[in-house]
Parts: structure tokens; C-alpha cells; sequence
């Protein structure tokens, strides 16, 4: 399978700081990409500039052949078909699960197409599906803001299921879970996005065992290294910047938890 | 009774609502008929409003000039009946010009007091929202509105009868046969059941859920594909064309429109009916415009004045106590004893 995915020196600067420079990455197609990084090292940047939150300085991004550097996030998500899940549960809270999943599907989404019309039959039965495999079936009329945080990550995964894109880009799928919802987490992400092209951001080396083949690392706005899990995890220079004061950070919080 | 059972709390409400408003004129006198329907036609505004402000989470300030533009098109229809009316004849209009002759015309007055303010709020949102104004800034800037068009209106005296408004108009007509008291209610009433249906199917369509969707998480929303900025300008436009409804059937009903009724001051009144009968749900809509005005009328009767004072009261301590204002608040917590419900037969 091709690449669906590359960036071409992708730059962005803040206010005269380099969050991300020269960013060449190439993802291809039914890959599952692990980003990794210590705090700032640029890995939601790189994400907002792919899904058109931000526009970049210079470089360029393209998918599945089209140039989409600077197009705006609703044209990405439609005419691109790429989904995105939000570091921290991103959901429509005051709605129900069921309602999040539907408000999901890649139907209706303009004013004349959705205005007094009901949503295609169907949509409902895939939502179902979806809520039994993340496990919210039972839940599916609670409101999302009544959910366990979990709960509302696996929502935001289904929902992204839902949308069914080309490319799925999670952004720390498992902060904030416990060790158990972590696991449970990767193991979603192995069975029910397996086959499907899956960028992950992540910052827990555990989970990232777990479901990861290629690993990108980027420190300080550049890509460190790239290659498979085994090799990253030798590499001295990643183990310097990131693996060695990545675990010397997770003692104290250990510790505390 | 099942069926009965299976429709939701609040739309049993509004069934209850629509039996007693349907039933009012056999038993209440002439002078509440007549004021009832006045009622009736602001609970047209009132879901307008709520479209806007309880689905899509749009607080706007200047909801009047929407109502205003729908009530001065048919005043103005109404007031030039017999040719040039009196108040532009004072300031020296001697021949009707070409758009008062088409305004003349019933039919067109009704098209443009609907098409107007739809046109009006569609531009405004496609402006507004596509330059990223949101939250309290499109607030600010509707209540802006709200004020530089009653300015308007006042200061075009010879076209809108300035500050005294336009008054002296006849009621409701149906094919040029005048409609009495009763008539004039059940019309005004079957207006209102054909809204409330529309809205119903509208915030129960698609549609209706993703404007919820704009209210909970815009940006989650961009993220899922959706164009928010056209979606919340086709909010603004439909709660515009259904204000400017609420305005056409104003005048009539009421005889007569001023600059009073298009300002600040009455669109806050339709953010106070809102923000105490509760959002996002049509019936709190309806029960917060019946209620105050309702009460309104009987208690400044009583009060004078002061009746203003209580009503600001009774809007503080529903903001503080219930954010969710009446309907709101009982409907969450029907919901609340139905969820323990069914966790103790499960449990």
C-alpha cells in the first residue's frame, strides 16, 4: 500500500520560537504511526497543522496526492476524510452518546442537505454497532457529560469510527485513564482500527508497546528518529532526551498515585 | 396510553398548553381573549428566539429589530390602505412611492415582513460568524443593533411615524371581511400550532441536532466536517423569518406599532421570558413568554411599576437557582428520578 501521507519541511513559529521545523514525515497507507516526545516537542502542532488549525510558516502537507496545506478544518475533515480525536475527551457534552455517534456520521453535513430532514436510515444502526464495541451500548442515552472520563475517550474514539475517515489522528487517546482503561484502550485500538491508517500521539511508553510498529520521534520542533520500536527504544539518542527523562518524570506521579 | 406515555414530558406540556389556550375563549372574557392573543403571537417570538439561543447557543440582544422589521412592513401595508398615510402626509409626501404601493399589497407586506428579517439576520450571521464572532462579543453587537435601529426608526419620522409609531390600524382580515374577537384568537392560535409543528420537526431533524452540536463544541463540530459559520447563519435567518411572522401578526392584533416595541427594551423582555421558562426545549419558550406576560398583567393591575422590580427578582433568583430555567430545571429532574428508576430495578 502507498503513502497517504507526507509532510514537506513542514515549519511553524510562534511568536519567533520554532515549534515545529523541517518536518518530514511519510505515513502510509493502513499504517498505525506512533509520534512520541517529551512536553513540547511540537506533537499536537504537527497535528493542528495537519487537520488545518493552523497554518504553517512554510513547508507543505499533502493527502492521498492533494496539497490541503492551509485549508480550513471543516474542508480537511470533509472533502479529505480525516477525523481527529482531541487530547482530553472532546465531545458534545450536554448530548447523548447515541446523538454524539449520529451528529458523527459522514451524512448531512451541510444546511440544505441536513435542514428539516432526518438523518439516513442506517446511521442508526452503525451507531449501535459502534456503541457495543466500545463498550457504551448500555450507556447509549446518558448524556456525554455524565460518563466516566473513560467512557468519554472511547465515545470520541466511536465517534471517530463513526466519521469512518482515511485517516485517524488521536491525540493522547489514553491521558488521564487509568492503567486498566489505558490497556483497554490499546487493545480498541489494535482490533477495532486494525487495517485502518492511524496517526497516535502518546506520551505512555506502556501503551505505546502495546500498539505501535513505527515510532516518529520529535524533540524540540524536529524529527529525533524514526524506525521501529525495537530500534527507538536502543537508540541512545532517544533514550537521552526522552525514554530516560520520560520514566525519571513518571516516578514521582507513581509515587503520588 | 402507551403512546401517550411514549411522547416526551415536555411535549405533553405543550399539549396541555395548546388544550388550555384552545379552550380559553369559551369561559375568559372579551378584554383577555383579545389580550391572549396578543400573548400568542409573542410565543412566536419566543421559540424564534429559542431556536437561536437555546438550540444553537446564539444570545441575541437585538431579537426586537428582527419583530420590529416584520411589524413596521405590515403597518406600513395597513396604514396606506387609503393612499398616502396621515403621518407621511404631515411630513410632506404628497404621491405613494413605488415600494409602499407593493408594501400595500397584503400578501407582499407578509412576504417581505418574513423575508426581510430572514435576509437581514442571514447577511449579519454570514458577516458576523465567518469573522469568528462569537460568545458575549455577538451579544454586544446585537444589542447594538437593537439600539441604532429604534434610532432609526425614530429619526425617519415621515416613513415610520417616528416616535409615536404608526397606530390607528385596523385588525385581522381574511380576503378583505373583517375577523371578530373570537375569530382573530383562533386564528392567531392555528398560526401558532402550524410554528410550533415546524419547529418541532425542525429541531427534531437533522438540523436541529447539529446546531445543538454548535452549542456544546463548535470546534469539535469543524473537526467532524461540518461549515459552522453557514449553519449558524441559517439559525439566525430562520429564527429572523419567524420573528418578522411574530411581527406581521403583531400589528393587527395589536393596532398598533412604535419604536418601544423594536429596542433593547423588548429584546431583553424576550431574553427574560427565555432565561426564566428555560432553553432549548420549546416549551420552556412557551411557558416563560405566558407566564410573564400573564403575570405581568395582573400584577402591575396590583403593583404599577413595581411589578418591573419583582420581575427582575424573579429573574435573579432563577439565574442563580435555576440556570435552567422552570421547564428546564423540571425536566432535568424528572430525568434524574426515571435514571434511579431503572438503576433500582436493575440494582
Amino acid at each position: 500500500m502507498g503513502e497517504i501521507l507526507r509532510t514537506e519541511r513542514l515549519s511553524v513559529s510562534f511568536g519567533g520560537f520554532w515549534a515545529l521545523r523541517d518536518v518530514n514525515l511519510s505515513v502510509d497507507e493502513g499504517e498505525l504511526r506512533v509520534v512520541i516526545g517529551p512536553n513540547g516537542a511540537g506533537k499536537t502542532t504537527l497535528m493542528d497543522l495537519i487537520t488545518g488549525r493552523i497554518r504553517p510558516a512554510y513547508g507543505k502537507i499533502f493527502f492521498s496526492g492533494a496539497d490541503i496545506t492551509g485549508k480550513s478544518p471543516d474542508e480537511v475533515a470533509a472533502k479529505y476524510r480525516v477525523g481527529r480525536k482531541f487530547q482530553g475527551p472532546n465531545v458534545f457534552e450536554n448530548m447523548t452518546a447515541a446523538e454524539n455517534l449520529t451528529l458523527a456520521a459522514p451524512v448531512h453535513r451541510t444546511v440544505p442537505s441536513s435542514f428539516l430532514r432526518a438523518a439516513p436510515c442506517g446511521v442508526t444502526e452503525k451507531a449501535g454497532e459502534i456503541l457495543e464495541q466500545i463498550g457504551l451500548a448500555q450507556k447509549k442515552n446518558r448524556m456525554a457529560c455524565e460518563l466516566s472520563h473513560g467512557e468519554r475517550q472511547w465515545l470520541e474514539i466511536g465517534m471517530l469510527m463513526m466519521q469512518d475517515p482515511k485517516l485517524m489522528i488521536l491525540d493522547e487517546p489514553t491521558a488521564g485513564m487509568t492503567e486498566s482503561e489505558t490497556h483497554r484502550t490499546g487493545e480498541m485500538i489494535r482490533e477495532l482500527l486494525a487495517g485502518r491508517t492511524v496517526l497516535v500521539v502518546e506520551h505512555d511508553m506502556n501503551f505505546v508497546r502495546q500498539v505501535a510498529r513505527t515510532v516518529t520521534v520529535l524533540h524540540m520542533g524536529r524529527v529525533l528518529a524514526e524506525g521501529p520500536l525495537a530500534a527507538i527504544e536502543n537508540d541512545p539518542e532517544v533514550v537521552r532526551v526522552y525514554l530516560k527523562s520520560s520514566k525519571t518524570e513518571e516516578e514521582p506521579g507513581h509515587a503520588g498515585a | 396510553m402507551e403512546k401517550l406515555r411514549s411522547i416526551p414530558a415536555n411535549r405533553r406540556a405543550d399539549l396541555l398548553i395548546f388544550l388550555v389556550l384552545a379552550l380559553f375563549p369559551l369561559a375568559g372574557s372579551a378584554f383577555y381573549t383579545q389580550l391572549l392573543t396578543k400573548y400568542m403571537v409573542f410565543l412566536i417570538l419566543a421559540w424564534s428566539l429559542d431556536l437561536l439561543w437555546g438550540y444553537a447557543g446564539l444570545m441575541n440582544l437585538g431579537h426586537a429589530v428582527l419583530f420590529g422589521l416584520g411589524g413596521y412592513a405590515m403597518a406600513l401595508c395597513l396604514s396606506a390602505q387609503q393612499g398616502v398615510p396621515d403621518f407621511m402626509a404631515r411630513g410632506g409626501v404628497t404621491q405613494m412611492p413605488l415600494w409602499l404601493k407593493i408594501l400595500s399589497n397584503p400578501a407582499a407586506a407578509v412576504l417581505a415582513g418574513i423575508l426581510i428579517p430572514a435576509l437581514l439576520a442571514w447577511l449579519l450571521g454570514i458577516f458576523l460568524f465567518r469573522s469568528r464572532v462569537g460568545g458575549v462579543f455577538f451579544a454586544v453587537i446585537t444589542l447594538a443593533l437593537a439600539q441604532v435601529f429604534n434610532l432609526f426608526i425614530q429619526s425617519q419620522s415621515v416613513w415610520t411615524g417616528g416616535f409615536n409609531g404608526i397606530g390607528g390600524l385596523p385588525g385581522l382580515s381574511l380576503s378583505g371581511a373583517p375577523l371578530g374577537l373570537g375569530q382573530s384568537y383562533y386564528f392567531v392560535f392555528l398560526v401558532v400550532v402550524l410554528v410550533y409543528m415546524f419547529c418541532v420537526a425542525l429541531t427534531r431533524s437533522r438540523f436541529g441536532m447539529i446546531l445543538r452540536g454548535v452549542r456544546e463544541n463548535e470546534t469539535r463540530l469543524e473537526f467532524l466536517g461540518y461549515k459552522k459559520a453557514s449553519f449558524k447563519a441559517a439559525a439566525f435567518a430562520v429564527s429572523g423569518a419567524l420573528a418578522g411572522l411574530a411581527g406581521v401578526l403583531y400589528v393587527p392584533v395589536n393596532g398598533m406599532i412604535a419604536p418601544n416595541d423594536v429596542g433593547m427594551e423588548f429584546s431583553t423582555a424576550v431574553v427574560v421570558w427565555l432565561a426564566i421558562g428555560g432553553r432549548g426545549s420549546l416549551t420552556g419558550a412557551a411557558v416563560g413568554a405566558l407566564l410573564v406576560n400573564v403575570l405581568g398583567n395582573a400584577l402591575s393591575e396590583q403593583f404599577g411599576a413595581f411589578w418591573q422590580l419583582l420581575l427582575g427578582a424573579v429573574m435573579i433568583v432563577t439565574v442563580l437557582f435555576m440556570p435552567r430555567g422552570i421547564v428546564g430545571t423540571l425536566m432535568h429532574r424528572s430525568e434524574g428520578r426515571e435514571k434511579r428508576g431503572e438503576a433500582q430495578e436493575r440494582g
